[in-house]
């Protein structure tokens, strides 16, 4: 496990910088914006010891927000997608596909699975990261929510296909 | 011990996510203005209800106070009343004032704000001016249907343009926390002869608030080599700790200073 952990504590520059450089400066009609480096987050094995995740979970959402200088809005959304992704894999991934250690790639869990699994918990971390961004509830905030998951989503299968291929 | 210690193992997961997530939330609050003032403006008509009750009951207790005001401001506007009609025809900028009650107020915070109980309703827009008769109060921050909420002097955010009664030199003036009695005034350059005991008042340049109004007196000013500016503290002519009646300055002509003086800081 600690092989992983220390993986992990190096993968971390490395999305930061994509997402920093690269994808928050892309924005999907004008308005989405990806965030790729849930990516990482999402694929750590189900048996990663919860401290770890939720301190990684709020260091990579810290590190976000001093870039975007708004202090607190990824870190919140990034910890409480920590908190509840134990349940989330529970109920969507079947039992005894993967192995307690194993990455949750979309190989090894299966494609329907996979999608469904993170799609969840990117919606509900954008869900969150954009109400705290705008204070509303209206029809436009949801609209911008529902497509900013499916963008994400969509790219962090295709980042799959073309990191875990064998 | 034995059960704290099985108590921290058994809910380590839960304990470090509450206090992660306390100090993002911590964060975000502290540090996002925008957001911030957002949810002061949506929920300032629910908080001042709530003041508006509690201070329908304070109200009883103050009326002598209250009362004593009003005599002096009479025999004030009486006076003025009286020299008005001699340069009737002069030509200085027109203001309005419309009078409000602070239903709540702070004075021992870093930042304070003061309530009052009128609104967009009765016209009050940000960034209109607050007095009373003693002297300045402060901007309006944000405005809901029927109440306001004041920067007042005694806050980190406000620096209202001031000038000195007899020499006509202009600052601004700013409060370092602790004391509500007292503020400094910034950007005074070194050789203005300053004594105690002189008067500051507000300079007309800007449309939030009339020339002339009075703020307070030097208590001590002090050279700085340094910046080249005075370090100056003034006593405030207005008690903080004891406000009942201010008043809203309406500017007739700020729209359109304002949209030529756009022209020139473009």
């Amino acid at each position: 496990m600690t092989n992983q952990i220390l993986k992990y504590l190096l993968q971390l520059p490395i999305y930061l910088l994509i997402q920093i450089c690269v994808l928050n400066e892309v924005l999907f009609f004008s308005y989405i914006n990806p965030y790729l480096y849930l990516i990482i987050l999402i694929v750590m094995p189900y048996k990663t010891p919860k401290w770890f995740l939720l301190l990684y979970a709020f260091t990579i959402g810290l590190l976000l927000d001093l870039f975007s200088g708004n202090l607190g809005m990824h870190s919140t959304a990034c910890l409480i997608l920590a908190l509840i992704k134990s349940p989330v894999f529970k109920i969507t991934i079947p039992h005894n596909i993967v192995e307690e250690y194993d990455e949750l790639t979309m190989e090894k869990v299966g494609v329907k699975s996979f999608i469904l699994y993170s799609m969840i918990l990117i919606f509900i971390h954008h869900a969150i990261l954009f109400i705290l961004e705008h204070i509303t509830l209206d029809f436009q905030i949801f609209i911008k929510i529902i497509a900013s998951t499916i963008i994400t989503t969509i790219i962090i299968a295709i980042t799959q296909l073309f990191l875990f291929k064998k | 011990m034995q059960n704290l210690l099985r108590f921290l193992r058994m809910y380590n997961v839960l304990i470090i996510f509450l206090l992660l997530q306390g100090y993002s939330i911590n964060l975000y609050l502290k540090n996002n203005t925008f957001q911030n003032n957002i949810l002061i403006e949506k929920t300032s008509n629910y908080t001042g209800k709530i003041y508006d009750f509690s201070n329908y009951i304070k109200e009883y207790f103050q009326l002598k106070n209250i009362n004593n005001q009003l005599m002096i401001e009479n025999s004030k506007l009486h006076n003025l009343n009286s020299k008005n009609k001699i340069n009737y025809l002069s030509d200085e900028k027109y203001f309005n004032y419309l009078s409000a009650k602070v239903i709540n107020n702070s004075i021992f915070k870093r930042n304070n704000y003061l309530t009052i109980n009128k609104g967009k309703k009765h016209g009050v827009k940000d960034g209109m001016g607050v007095i009373s008769t003693n002297g300045v109060i402060g901007i309006v921050h944000s405005t809901s249907e029927n109440y306001a909420l004041i920067i007042s002097i005694l806050n980190k955010q406000s620096a209202i343009s001031i000038c000195l009664k007899k020499q006509n030199n202009y600052g601004s003036l700013k409060w370092r926390g602790f004391n509500y009695k007292e503020a400094n005034v910034e950007s005074i350059p070194n050789h203005v002869q300053i004594s105690s005991g002189d008067t500051i008042i507000t300079n007309g340049y800007s449309t939030i608030f009339p020339s002339e109004i009075n703020i307070g007196t030097v208590k001590s000013s002090k050279k700085n080599n340094k910046t080249g500016n005075q370090d100056i503290i003034i006593d405030l002519f207005t008690d903080f700790n004891n406000i009942n009646c201010v008043y809203v300055v309406k500017s007739q002509n700020s729209q359109e200073q304002l949209k030529l003086e756009s022209f020139h800081n473009d």
